[in-house]
This record gives structure tokens, sequence and C-alpha cells, in this order.
């Protein structure tokens, strides 16, 4: 009999980096978005918790604590997967134009690799990403896959009539792309490895924009016009059925599991309403509420457009163990819920325990 | 203002090769099929109608007939898409191992790219593809998208069907064979084709579409048979996928012809025949039901009763039926030609608002 553990996680990439680098998405708005008013640029127009929390370093001190409050967070979330010692860690997470692109785009996929080989600090011009570990450029992080697991799954899910994709190697992303990767990389924070063997399962947060904007702020043009909007990714009602239904196929396998939904909340680059400087605080505290009081009904309202007006696409993989927690009857234990304004979104660390 | 045509047709691969060159699925099957006991290769051993298919000319003079009955047909088919003059043609039809390889197998996928363009009479080695049109191997066709795919694909999505989508190939330049050879099957008197085209993958090989890349041979590594893969969608999903399809059409302001593309069971899919002959009996109930218009009939069918059968590929019917029932439609049967030696009986229909 399957048994099963739910965590909400961050993939927020700038923990990779050394917080003296300043390698905030912020930082990068404030130089290269055009689109963002000149005014919008002076803290003195930004709200108060902002200018607060940016201080009078561009907010070096406030990344430190916003660092030792994940990591804190993720120590803990580590050391509750190795107690429950799992078969199998399975992570929703989105792919933003990373491992699909225009040659095919699924709602969902498993990805049901042998295994995942991956260099994260190797940057995308070939040099090295700088790192907190200090970790060489070409330093190679192996991870066992799932196959049988994965093709369980998906034979599970199929036959529950979700129209799921699958795979057995990479398409466009060697390894991993960055959700999953550096989901692992922040639960292996203090490098003593992690040999779970992991199942990815790709979710289309980006939707009408993937294609669009490929996954970022920015819509790409062709000959000077904007492109379309893409189809849409899918609803929170649907990541919510495919999370129970996950849930369900899984507590009839022989498999004990770690169901991870992996991201942050609300994005600053994807909320033109706040010119993409400031996520949607309040729309996650409300979000944030409803979880931490197990509301998971509230979430299966809310509507693409909502998620995209308040730029939280990437709650979607949130969706799917919100889905699979209500199918299990679990409530969650918030360790942490961090509001911020200047790192770009706010992040909350769950566990749902057996 | 939106109508609906629903047409059902095949794809068989034979039409295109001359029949003298006798290169049918039974042929090969005979010359190369090592796990074909050599008593069953004996035609003394085969049903008495397959017997006499063969005939004393290895099925030649059968084939010159079925194509007659498939040519005519597929002009009634292209006569009645003309009169209906479509904005645009969707078609369902599988992909064999063809554009979606290891790296992904979707459910469904809406192939909405700007354009198409083929090159048909190019043979797997890179030659020259005989074929009765005795068109050269640089000839190139080119099909128009349309823009009806991205609306389709939203609503599907928004409608809880995870379809997948794209806006160029992956594997398979311009067009996999199931919706090629449809195109080139209704404009047999090369007048040309030039209403826009939404291909629709199916994946009907399901549990073996990578384990034996579309075809009948399992493949193995290091000496072991490959696992079978999950399984593709059920003919339960594939009606409601057409129903919907059907709606979101009928609110759109396009004319459509929806087509499904496929022949039904295979013989190279029917190891109880042992890949010598489809099962006609299993097809003629599929077809007594389709007369009938009782599509209630096919949504129970299970995916291990498709597989027994070699009917893979009706799951592309099986969306169409979706379609039709949602819309009220009975079928006008054009032509229904049960063979025993050509791999696949063939049902040609046409389904008028």
């Amino acid at each position: 009999m399957g048994e099963i553990l739910g965590a909400g996680t961050t993939h927020y990439p700038p923990l990779i980096t050394p917080d003296e680098d300043r390698g905030f998405p912020l930082t990068r708005t404030l130089k290269h978005n055009d689109k963002v008013p000149e005014e919008m640029k002076i803290p003195t127009n930004w709200p108060e918790p902002m200018r607060v929390e940016y201080g009078e370093d561009e907010g070096l001190k406030s990344a430190a604590e916003h660092r030792e409050r994940l990591v804190k967070g993720f120590r803990a979330i580590r050391s509750a997967i190795d107690d429950f010692n799992p078969d199998i860690v399975l992570i929703w997470g989105d792919d933003q134009y990373e491992n699909f692109k225009e040659d095919i785009i699924p709602p969902f996929c498993i990805l049901a690799y042998d295994q995942f080989e991956a260099k994260p600090f190797t940057n995308r011009d070939g040099g090295l990403r700088r790192n907190v570990w200090g970790e060489p450029q070409e330093k190679a992080f192996v991870y066992q896959g799932a196959p049988q697991a994965g093709r369980l799954l998906a034979s599970g899910l199929i036959n529950e009539g979700f129209d799921i994709a699958y795979s057995y190697k990479p398409l466009h992303e060697n390894g991993l792309g960055h959700a999953f990767l550096n989901t692992l990389l922040f639960l292996d924070y203090e490098r003593k490895g992690f040999d779970y063997p992991v199942l990815p399962f790709s979710v289309n947060c980006y939707g009408s924009s993937v294609i669009r904007n490929r996954g970022g702020a920015i819509t790409q043009k062709v000959n000077g016009v904007d492109l379309p909007f893409d189809p849409p990714g899918p609803s929170p009602k649907r990541c919510m059925e495919i999370g129970a239904a996950t849930a369900r196929v899984l507590k009839d396998s022989p498999y004990r599991v770690a169901l991870v939904g992996s991201s942050s909340w609300s994005h600053a680059f994807l909320t033109p309403k706040n010119h993409w400087l400031w996520s949607d605080v309040e729309s996650d505290r409300a979000r944030f509420e409803e979880l931490r009081d197990g509301d998971y009904d509230a979430w299966r309202r809310i509507s693409t457009d909502q998620i995209e007006d308040a730029g939280q696409q990437e709650l979607l993989n949130w969706m799917c163990l919100a889905g699979a927690m209500e199918e299990m009857g679990r409530k969650p234990e918030i360790l942490d819920y961090i509001e911020t304004y200047v790192f770009n979104s706010n992040k909350c660390l769950a566990l749902f325990s057996p | 203002m939106a109508e609906i045509l629903g047409v059902g047709l095949t794809h068989s691969p034979s039409l295109i090769a001359p029949d003298e060159l006798k290169n049918y699925s039974l042929t090969r099957a005979l010359r190369s099929n090592d796990r074909i006991p050599s008593e069953q290769k004996n035609p003394e051993s085969w049903p008495q109608a397959m017997r006499e298919e063969w005939g004393e000319d290895e099925g030649y003079t059968s084939a010159v007939a079925q194509r007659e009955k498939l040519v005519n047909g597929f002009r009634k088919l292209r006569a009645e898409i003309d009169a209906f003059n479509p904005d645009v043609v969707l078609a369902w039809g599988d992909d064999q191992y063809e554009n979606f390889k290891e790296d992904i197998i979707p459910a469904f996928c809406v192939m909405a790219y700007e354009e198409f363009e083929c090159q048909p009479m190019v043979g797997r080695d890179g030659g020259q593809r005989p074929n009765v049109w005795n068109e050269s191997a640089d000839k190139i066709f080119r099909y128009k998208g349309h823009e009806s795919s991205r609306y389709l694909a939203k609503a599907l999505l928004e409608d809880g069907f995870d379809i997948a989508y794209s806006y160029k190939p992956l594997h398979q330049q311009g067009l996999g064979h199931a919706f090629l050879n449809t195109l080139l099957y209704l404009d047999y008197d090369r007048k040309g084709f030039d209403y826009p085209v939404i291909p629709f993958s199916v994946n009907c090989y399901g549990s073996n579409i990578i384990r034996n890349q579309g075809g009948p041979n399992t493949q193995q590594i290091n000496g072991v048979d490959m696992a079978l893969d999950p399984p593709g969608p059920s003919p339960k999903r594939c009606m409601e996928l057409g129903a919907a399809t059907a709606r979101a059409l009928a609110a759109s302001p396009w004319k459509v012809a929806l087509i499904a593309s496929s022949s039904w069971s295979h013989a190279f899919l029917t190891p109880k025949n042992w890949w010598l002959y489809p099962d006609v009996e299993s097809d003629l109930a599929r077809f007594e039901e389709l007369k009938a218009g009782n599509y209630e009939a096919w949504r129970g069918i299970s995916n291990a009763q498709i597989e027994d059968a070699g009917q893979q590929e009706m799951l592309n019917w099986m969306c169409l039926a979706g379609a039709m029932q949602e819309l009220g439609r009975k079928p006008e049967i054009v032509e229904f030609v049960q063979t025993y030696i050509f791999n696949s009986s063939k049902c040609l229909a046409l389904m008028k608002p």
C-alpha cells in the first residue's frame, strides 16, 4: 500500500547566487525593463514596506534574512522527507520555455527518465554561475529517475481520463528545468546528497504567454509585431483534479511517495499592474489564509484570468499538490510564509504529514 | 456561421504504390516476419475468403478492385467537401512514432502550424518512392494551417481536456502519414487541395507506441523486450474529446469539415491471426453499430478490446463518432471494404448537416 507525504516549497533562483551579487529580479527590472515608468523606478514611489525592505543597501540585509528563513524551512522539509524515507519524490514544477518550446507545449508531462544529469552552475553563456556553495562550473548532479513509477502513474492517470503526456528522455532541456533542479539543490542545501529517485511532473503554468513571452516578462515580436497569445494553461480546477487523481493512483501503488509542489507564489515580473516591480502581495495573502485554513475548495474556484492578473501563474504547481492533499484529507502545517516586495515573490513552505 | 461536415476515411498507404508492385503488408509479413509459423504462411491454412481474395496472382486482381472502390469513394468524399466549401479541414489521425518519440508522447496534440511542407514521394532510404501518380521524389506538397487551431486548443483546455499543441514540427517534417495520405487521397485527381488544415494527433498506438515504434516488432534493450508504454486514450475519452471539439467549433465562426482518418483492424496488429489478417468479425460488429448510428456502443469498448482486435487506429474514428453523436448526426456509408489480404478493412462515410 502506498503512503504519501506532502510538501510545498519554492525554487527561487536567487537562493543559488551569493546575496552580495544582488542578482535579484528587481535589480534586473530596474536596469533593463523599459516598460516600467521612470517615476516608478524611484523608491520614494514604492509602497512603504518595499522601501523599508530595500533599505539603504539595495536589499542586501533583507536578502540575508530572506535566505535564512528559506534555508531553515528547506532543512525542516528535508528532515521530514528523510524521516518519511520515500521510494520516490514527485515534484510538480513549471517548464519556463526550457524543455518544451514551439514544437510542443503539453499542459502536463510526466518525465519518466532513467536518470537526470544536470550542471546547474554552467551559465547560459557557458561560463561559471557563481553560487553560495562555491561549486565549480563543471560539477554534475546526477539524480535517479523513477521510470517504472512514472509509467504506472501515467497509465493510471490516462485510465482515469487525464490526457497526460509522458517522456523517457529530454527534449530541449538536458537534465532538468530549473523548477525541479533548484528544488533538489535547495532540499540538499547542506550537500549531503539526494539519493531518492525523482519523478518530475511538468505543469504548463505560463499558459497564454509561455511562447509569447518565452516564460519571462518580455513579449516576443515577429517582424515588429507582438506574438499572439498562446492557448491557456490548465485551470486551477483541472490541476486540483490531476493532483487528486495522482494521490489516488499512488495510494494504490506499492510506493511511498513524497509529493512536492514547487514554486513561489505571485511573481513581480508577471504582475503588470505593479509595474513588474513587486508581486500581488494581497492576493497571495488571501491564498495563504485559504491554505492555512485547509480551504482547498476556495482555490478550485479561482479562474485562469485571476491567476494571470495576480501574477500567480506558478501557483498551479501548488494547485496540483492542494488537489492531492484534499483527496487525502490532509491539513497543512505551515513552516514559514515569507512576504516580500523586493525579492520577486512571496514564498510558502509547508508540510502535509500522514 | 459555424457548420460542420463529418467525414470518415482511410489513409491506407497501399493506395500510393502501384498495385503491380504487390507491396502489401501481407507480402512483407510472409517474406520477413519470422514469428509467423511456416504452416500459417501457407495459403492452405488461411480462411476460405482470404484464399479467394489472394487468388492465383497473389492478390493483384483484388488489389485493382479494392483501389477502384476506394478511389470512387474518395472522389465522392471530395465532392461533398467541395460542395460544403469548408473554411478549414480538421483531421484526426495517429502518430505512428513519426513526430512524437521518446522525448514526448502526448495523448492528443493540435498541430497549429502556419504551413505544412511535405515530400511524400521520398522513400525511407531517401530515394524515389514508386507512386501511382508518377510524381517525383522532390515534389513538394504545401498545405496551409488555420487560426482556428489556437481557438480550438484554448476551448478544449478550458473544457478540461489536457491537450498539447504545437506551432512547428518536432521529429516529422511536414505531416505524418495519417494526415498526409488523407490529403493525397482526397486529391487523387490532383486538382489541388487548398483548404486550410488542422491535424489533430491521437496516440492510437498506446502501450506499444515506443515499445514497437508503431509497428509489429517489439524493440529490445540488451536482449530484453522493452516494457509496455502507458496506454493511449480510451474510446470513451476520444468520444468525449470529439464531442467537445464539435461543441467548440459549433460555437465558432467557421465552417469545418471534421475528418477521422484510419482503416480499422490491422493485420499487423492482430497477433491472434498471426499478423496475417485483421479481426474481420470485430470490424463487422463495429460497422453494424456505426451503420445503425449506435455510437453509444463504441463508448463502452475497452483499450484491451481495441488492442485484442488490432483496432488501435479506430481511436481516430472514436473522436469523430463522439463529435457526430454530439451533433445528432447519422452516418451515410459511402463504402465498407472488407479484406483479408490488404491489412485492414476500410470504411468511407459521410455525416452531413
